[in-house]
């Protein structure tokens, strides 16, 4: 039976009966290994790019030294481990000079990941250093030299100990783990803390242990270490280090995995319109072959045969287009794209052959089943409707085929419902208002002239099979139009989150009597700052008259005593949004209060509430009087509390800002800190280009699965275009044989083809929508925003794309001859 | 016409005369059809040439062949070829659309009428037997008023009572009509009822009544 299969492939595949049916799977399966291969590169270029932030692969953070024992353990596993210290202490330069240092002590493996970069000197260029400074030297932050009056080759002390000056520290791939270390920084080696003797036990000191090493043994590690924590020690991924950027890596996972699984739907259709095609073709053949005694069996055997080895075929042919479309755009755009893609592994391979075998089995063996069934009175009467039509049960089948293959590529039941959502509004809206448009469409074409009658008349003849294609062309369109509109939305959400210009550099401690100085300073230098704020610390010990436990009494999540830093101000702050009561006058002498909302949550507060706090010795009481929402991301300085002006204006403040500062402009900070030696300056800017480097790679990469998906679209239209073009190239060869000429029969094609793309594009933009706003709402966690401009670009994308491919696809309709046409069919 | 190695027809000379009736006749694959092809200029010769009421059809483009046939030529198939799109009144309009006739609703109906199929202008071929659709196929070959008529085995997809009505249908309404007609038939019977028979083996002229 194997060689009766393979005979009648190859017999099918000269007659060119196979193309479309193997060309759809072939391109299913490239598709979605391409697109799988493509996103496992960039997800694991972005998974190493961002262990490159916590210097590790997986790092565990603690207030205490770290057991050993812990240490053998991974070490004994595999894993390569190095250690952090990092604490704020003084530092005593050259004579009476001193200042304000946050330490950090690394072992000799520091860092695993990612680069440190030093310099010689504290104004020479950066070089890659292997590792950090040996025991008994330093390395210091530019701006330490000029504050301590130091230079390479001299001493600093930090405690008990001297430690010489070898360099300068120029960038810590971790360093935005520091994010409220104060003070520049002073990096030594692990081996000279205890000689310093500033580390005392109830020291203020964050603890960190690195690992790296291969990820399974890593994820077991993890396993093993996570049930020993205390409740003061925390197991760091980039989730919890560095949200912002978690979120935005989790969000592009999403928006490659939402465009692999809605490419996989559509090929899906592809694969049964195709297959449905093949069947009819062959049920003359299968007609005769009963008609000479073939039992039904015998061609269910050999129809089987045939799918099994095409499946096979088009599964191998797949994945080698897989690997070379990813592997052609991965070489395209080598300099767009900021990342070195990493390796894809076996899996898309894996995910395009499992694609094949159910495509194969969902979409294109039903209706070749049914061939069995044909009536051998069909080689008699060629009238006998054939018996290939598609059952309740064939629809349900696929239905099941795309959501368990969404599913496993998404692994996300939400992403799935809601694209299925979309899909399911596309089809519903599809096939009965299709209909519906169609008729009216013939009615109103009975009055129109013969090219319109001709184009409308065969628009509703294929009724059905119209619906169909405009549910097709619908789905495509909406890809895009989903794409795009997410695609806009996350990328303007990221760029708002980190604009131009955003402030890259925090001045607190800023001295009441040195504000307006400061001010003037800044002006002068042409720098544009925020305004100065006041700032209060202050411990909250009681709501509403109940005190409040202390941190470490307190259960997780749990209400606690807490410091924090007030502020005051007579109208609402930049970037500040009220969601509950209301902002007060500005005169007010009322001892009030306006709550951070996650503040409020976390400490259960409401408004209304009284809370008690302690200002240095003093006491102060307010009355929650508003809940406020901000952007911590903007790099403003942002507060939980803030107070009315005459609340807070006689307890001892002092002043804080941010700015913005060009990279060329770093002298300016020299100048700074010698002309205010007591400000305290937190340099940003490092920080912030990191983030907006991972933002942009991330944009480029969601750009170019945008490409991909483009392509995509345009060959499925022209697929679907294939599989009506016998019944067009008849009509055509009938038309001209009853003497219209080649524009009529093209003018006619131009008005179905677009028509159809309007009503495709109609349906798109209906289902986009719905589609966008359940998944901002549902699966990115953003606001839906209706998007007007879709039903424009909709609708022209519907008519003139499908009206163009349309046409081009079947352009054979007016170039074969026609007695050749009329003769094959 | 298959390659330069293959020749299809061979050193075929003829002349129609306006209003004459002629069968072309020979065994399968004498080269019939594609003589009836290249006649009616639904197909380019490689080499002679072919008139067709004084014009050259080698000097045509596709185009104005095209105009050619929606002026002078009308077609009746063995597989009927209506478009499945389009009702029958809209079928047997098309031709008379093609060429910007008015009242092409008008004529078309009297067509249908004549074919006896005035209760079914609004069905679909679909919705017709295969004799109803040869009637209406017939509607739409006269319905221009061709100065000649081509059939391509008009009786082929027939039953025998069928094919005879629809054979009786075809020599009346070319007696009304004046037309000339040319069909390629393997009805010996149908043949008969034709003023010249053309004979055609392996493409070479080998009979002529005339």
């Amino acid at each position: 039976m194997a060689r009766a299969s393979l005979r009648m492939l190859a017999r099918d595949w000269r007659g060119g009966e196979l193309g479309v049916l193997v060309a759809a799977l072939v391109l299913a399966v490239g598709l979605v290994s391409g697109i799988s291969a493509f996103t496992a590169r960039l997800q694991d270029a972005l998974e190493r790019e961002s262990h490159r932030f916590l210097a590790a692969d997986l790092v565990l953070r603690s207030a205490r030294p770290l057991d050993s024992a812990w240490l053998e353990e991974a070490e004994g596993r595999g894993l390569r481990t190095a250690q952090t210290l990092s604490f704020p202490s003084m530092a005593f330069g050259d004579g009476e000079r001193m200042h304000l240092v946050s330490v950090k002590a690394v072992s000799d493996n520091y860092p695993l990941r990612g680069e440190l970069l030093y310099a010689d000197s504290g104004f020479a260029p950066a070089q890659a250093a292997a590792r950090g400074p040996v025991p008994g030297e330093s390395w210091l932050d530019s701006r330490l030299f000029a504050l301590l009056e130091v230079e390479s080759g001299d001493e600093v002390g930090l405690g008990d100990a001297q430690l010489r000056v070898t360099g300068a520290v120029r960038g810590e791939p971790d360093q935005g783990a520091g994010f409220y270390g104060y003070g520049p920084r002073l990096m030594m080696h692990l081996d000279d803390i205890p000689a310093t003797g500033v580390v005392q036990p109830g020291s203020r000191v964050e603890y960190r242990q690195l690992f790296a090493g291969d990820p399974g043994v890593l994820e077991d590690f993890r396993q093993w270490l996570e049930p020993q924590l205390a409740g003061d020690q925390r197991v760091l991924d980039l989730d919890r280090g560095q949200p912002g950027i978690g979120r935005a890596l989790q969000r592009a996972e999403r928006f490659l995995l939402l465009a692999g699984s809605l490419a996989v739907v559509l090929a899906g259709v592809a694969i049964a319109l195709a297959a449905a095609r093949f069947s009819e073709r062959h049920a003359d053949y299968v007609a005769v072959m009963k008609s000479l005694g073939a039992t039904s069996g015998s061609i269910t055997r050999l129809y089987g045969g045939s799918l099994a080895l095409l499946g096979l075929a088009a599964a191998v042919t797949g994945c080698l287009l897989g690997w070379s479309l990813q592997a052609t755009f991965f070489r395209l755009f080598a300099d767009e794209l900021p990342l070195t893609p990493g390796a894809a592994g076996v899996r898309p391979y894996l995910v395009g052959a499992v694609t094949a075998m159910v495509c194969v089995l969902a979409f294109a063996w039903p209706p070749i089943r049914r061939l069995a069934g044909a009536s051998p009175l069909r080689v008699l009467r060629r009238d006998l409707p054939s018996a290939v039509r598609r059952s309740g049960g064939d629809y349900l089948l696929g239905f099941a085929a795309v959501v368990l293959l969404m599913l496993w590529y998404s692994q996300d039941w939400r992403l799935t419902a809601a694209v299925l959502a979309g899909m399911a509004v596309v089809v519903a809206l599809g096939v009965g208002g299709a209909l519906l448009l169609l008729r009216s469409g013939r009615a109103l074409g009975m009055r129109a002239g013969s090219l319109w009658r001709l184009a409308l008349g065969s628009l509703q003849r294929r009724g059905i099979g119209n619906a169909l294609q405009v549910v097709v062309f619908g789905l495509a369109i909406m890809q895009l139009l989903v794409l795009l509109l997410v695609r806009t939305s996350l990328l303007e959400e990221w760029r708002l989150q980190l604009p131009e210009n955003t402030p890259n550099h925090f001045l607190i401690n800023i001295a009441p009597a040195d504000a307006p100085r400061l001010e003037a300073a800044m002006a002068e230098a042409g720098l544009h700052s925020e305004p100065l704020f006041p700032m209060v610390r202050a411990r909250l010990m009681a709501i509403d008259g109940v005190d409040l436990p202390s941190r470490e009494d307190a259960g997780e999540d749990q209400p606690h005593q807490r410091e924090s830093n007030l502020t005051f101000s007579a109208t609402l702050p930049a970037d500040n949004e009220l969601v509950a009561g209301q902002w007060w006058d500005p005169d007010t002498q009322e001892s009030l209060v306006s709550v951070e909302a996650g503040y409020a949550e976390q400490m259960g507060l409401q408004v209304g509430d009284r809370m008690s706090l302690l200002v240095g010795e003093r006491p102060l009481e307010a009355k929650v009087a508003s809940l406020r929402s901000l952007q911590w991301e903007s790099m403003r300085p942002n507060f939980f509390l803030v107070f009315p002006p005459a609340v807070l204006s006689d307890y001892p403040a002092t002043w804080m800002t941010s700015f913005y500062l060009d990279p060329g402009d770093k002298l300016f900070l020299n100048r700074l800190v010698r002309e205010f030696p007591t400000v305290t300056l937190i340099e940003m800017d490092e920080v912030i280009s990191q983030v907006r480097g991972i933002i942009d790679q991330v944009s480029a990469a969601v750009e170019l699965v945008l490409a991909v998906i483009l392509v995509t679209g345009a060959l499925v239209l022209i697929a679907g275009v294939q599989a009506s073009l016998d019944e067009r190239l008849r009509e055509g060869a009938i038309l001209r044989a009853l003497g219209a000429p080649r524009s009529r029969v093209l003018g006619a094609l131009a008005i179905e083809f677009s028509v159809l793309g309007l009503f495709a594009g109609v349906l798109a933009v209906v289902a986009a929508e719905v589609g966008v706003g359940a998944l901002q709402v549902l699966a990115l966690d953003m606001r839906y925003t209706p998007s007007p401009w879709s039903w424009p670009l909709g609708l022209l994308a519907g008519a003139v794309l499908i009206g163009t491919l349309g046409v081009f696809s079947a352009r054979r309709v007016v170039s074969a001859p026609p007695v050749a046409v009329l003769r094959e069919l | 016409m298959g390659g330069g190695e293959l020749e299809i027809l061979k050193g075929i000379t003829l002349e129609i005369k306006g209003g004459d009736s002629v069968a072309i006749v020979g065994a399968s694959g004498s080269g019939k059809s594609t003589l009836l092809g290249l006649l009616a200029g639904l197909d380019e010769s490689s080499a002679g040439r072919v008139w067709l009421d004084g014009e050259d059809l080698g000097a045509l483009d596709e185009d104005g062949r095209a105009l050619l046939r929606a002026r002078k030529v009308g077609f009746v198939f063995q597989a009927f070829q209506l478009l499945p799109a389009l009702t029958a009144l809209e079928n047997v309009m098309l031709p008379l659309e093609l060429r910007g006739e008015h009242s092409a609703g008008e004529q078309a109906r009297r067509f249908l009428a004549r074919v006896g199929l005035e209760a079914r202008l609004d069905h679909y071929p679909r919705q017709m037997s295969g004799g109803e659709q040869q009637r209406v196929a017939i509607a739409r070959a006269f319905a221009a008023r061709p100065a000649i008529l081509f059939a391509d085995e008009p009786t082929g997809n027939l039953d025998t009572h069928t094919g005879e009505r629809i054979v009786d249908l075809l020599f009346e309404l070319n007696r009304e009509e004046g037309t000339t007609l040319v069909l390629v038939t393997h009805d010996t019977g149908l043949a008969a009822r034709c003023s010249r028979q053309l004979t055609l083996e392996a493409g070479a002229l080998v009979g002529d009544t005339a």
